[in-house]
């Protein structure tokens, strides 16, 4: 049972962190900040809920286990948050230039 | 702060009893901590009624609980069309504006629509039209690309919201 | 394992990396973004070292309320940042700062490099006599009952940078309302942000006080998240800030050191020493002077944030009701 529960972990966190490179190498080479930023919201939330879900058999305790879902659907309000401030202020930036 | 209608202390109960929720994930469930909770989950509870008002909205958990899968499903997608586009060596993007008319006038629905749609594949919202012209009360949208179906996908997405968060 | 150490050198590495990189860059607004990014990766690496207090505490205030400060202060600078990046100082004053700075460099080197080995240490007469006070945390039983003293006199001199945030205010302003810098048109997405977090982050900021009892949290740390709700409502257009002259302010920010002196007093009368708690009561009494000293602390970094009061009181009879941005900070 402990073996198939680490090998959940193993696959999830790994699949997650597939996300964070791809995020990461957007993040390098798209062009302008808003594709960019498509890069790094995307495909960080699912990288991060990937890493959470793979956590989750690791956590101690069921409330662990809540918590860390906690972190990810924070992360996840804070980022469609961010990311239309930032899509916002990219675009009066672009149309004052 | 007397909830003068049904809609109002319904609102008050369930906003009480998912506070008190995270607040038994994070501190605990020992009697003290519970007795505590009630006491933060009251006060947060009428943070919340300060700042969001029951009013006409009302939220339906099943229709809810299905669009958490639906997100759950376009989340990954909206990552993986992001690593294909990133991996691909001749970096597929087209990116540009598009606008979407939405009847939705400013308020809870269409801010939670928007922040829905940032996070699915290939959409950024990146506020609202100019005041002025033919896009005016529409969202602009910055696409990855311009020549996907956007604005149709847009669409069937404030269809989906629409159920779950409703004028009554 | 092999790959545990290489990780630690590594983000030992990054945070020199950034921290050089904050120190040389030109432009203000990106040194602020770099001390943020900074401060997160030391709050990772204290994390590392096994102290997620330090680690919290460097998360919320070194990085979190420092850098809001420093964004704002970046804002105001930003008219005048091309005239003073334009001026050069003369080869004298170059070498005398270099001079400076290598002494101080060489005598922290100095100092941390004499330092006895192994350090000394209260640790163990911490940990002896933690069953004193009946927290599980020791952290909070050395801030809260061995050192309450220092602790107080911390919270002391917070309330002493806001007075003396307040006394830049203009003559005609005294009394009135800070007002902080946002956008004139509400944004949807910062208000829908704003109207739903806000109570997520009361229950947060006030469990992180409450488990600080018997594990890593505390008032500062829990009230770091409640002045940052505080401020989300008043950037999202929400709820402006009170005038500083209103009565209930002024009280939120003297409660915490108020109650933690006349506890403290009442333990020269009954224990017969300053700050002592009489035996038994130590959680409950530990456990009242935080929750006033978190109100205290939530009020004070927010108006820290919000700067000196800008516009003048308003006329008797037309003080606004509680706005709700007030109930951020309960």
């Amino acid at each position: 049972m402990s073996v198939l529960l680490d090998l959940v972990t193993i696959v999830m966190v790994s699949a997650g962190m597939v996300f964070f490179l791809a995020g990461t190498v957007g993040l390098l080479r798209f062009p302008d900040t808003l594709t960019r930023l498509h890069a790094l919201t995307k495909a960080d939330n699912i990288g991060l809920g990937l890493v959470v879900i793979g956590l989750v058999p690791q956590a101690g305790s069921l409330r662990d286990g809540l918590k860390l879902l906690c972190v990810w659907l924070l992360v996840l309000l804070a980022s469609a948050t961010v990311s239309q401030l930032v899509a916002q202020a990219a675009r009066r930036e672009g149309d004052s230039s | 702060m007397a909830p003068g209608q049904n809609g109002d202390r319904r609102a008050a109960i369930v906003r009480t009893g998912l506070l008190f929720g995270l607040w038994t994930i994070l501190a605990g469930t020992g009697v003290a901590d519970l007795l505590v909770g009630t006491v933060v989950a009251a006060l947060a509870a009428r943070v919340s009624l300060n700042l969001l008002s029951p009013g006409p909205h009302r939220v339906d958990p099943a229709t809810a609980a299905r669009l958490s899968l639906r997100f759950l499903l376009q989340s990954v997608l909206a990552g993986l069309d992001v690593a294909r586009r990133a991996f691909d060596p001749r970096l597929p993007l087209r990116p540009g504006f598009i606008v979407y008319p939405t009847a939705a006038p400013p308020g809870l629905f269409r801010s939670a629509f928007t922040a829905f749609t940032s996070l699915l594949p290939g959409t950024v919202p990146a506020g609202p039209a100019p005041a002025r012209g033919a896009d005016a009360g529409g969202i602009v949208y910055h696409c990855l690309d311009v020549d996907a179906p956007v604005a149709a996908q847009l669409a069937a997405e404030e269809t989906a919201l629409a159920g779950v968060i409703r004028d009554e | 394992m092999t790959i545990v150490p290489a990780l630690d050198l590594f983000v030992a590495g990054v945070v020199l990396v950034v921290a050089v990189w904050t120190v040389a860059v030109r432009n203000t607004s990106s040194a602020v973004v770099g001390f943020v990014a900074y401060g997160l990766l030391l709050a990772l690496v204290w994390v590392r070292l096994g102290a997620p207090d330090v680690a919290l505490t460097e998360a919320a205030i070194g990085s979190g309320l420092t850098g809001a400060l420093l964004i704002g202060a970046a804002a105001r600078l930003r008219a005048g940042e091309s005239t003073v990046a334009a001026e050069r100082p003369g080869v004298p004053v170059r070498l005398l700062i270099a001079a400076l700075a290598t002494v101080v460099a060489a005598a922290i080197a100095g100092v941390l490099l004499s330092l006895p080995d192994p350090a000394p240490t209260l640790a163990p007469e911490a940990t002896a006599n933690a069953g004193a006070t009946g927290l599980g945390n020791p952290i909070t039983n050395v801030l809260m009952a061995f050192r309450a003293m220092d602790t107080m006199l911390e919270k002391v001199v917070l309330l002493l940078a806001v007075l003396g945030i307040w006394s830049l205010s203009p003559d005609a302003a005294w009394g009135g309302r800070p007002h902080l810098p946002h956008r004139a048109e509400p944004d949807a997405a910062l208000e829908f942000l704003a109207r739903v977090l806000t109570p997520v982050g009361v229950v947060l900021g006030i469990a992180v006080l409450w488990v600080s009892a018997d594990h890593p949290g505390g008032a500062f740390q829990g009230a770091t998240i409640l002045a940052a709700m505080w401020l989300l409502v008043l950037m999202a257009g929400l709820g402006e800030v009170p005038d500083i002259g209103r009565r209930r302010l002024r009280l939120a920010l003297v409660v915490g050191p108020a109650v933690f002196l006349t506890i403290g007093l009442g333990g020269l009368v009954v224990s017969g020493a300053f700050l002592s708690y009489p035996q038994g009561f130590a959680k409950p009494l530990i456990l009242a002077i935080e929750f006033a000293m978190i109100l205290t602390v939530a009020t004070t970094l927010g108006l820290l944030v919000a700067g000196p009061p800008v516009a003048g009181p308003p006329a008797a009879g037309s003080a606004a009701a509680g706005s709700p941005a007030r109930r951020a900070a309960p």
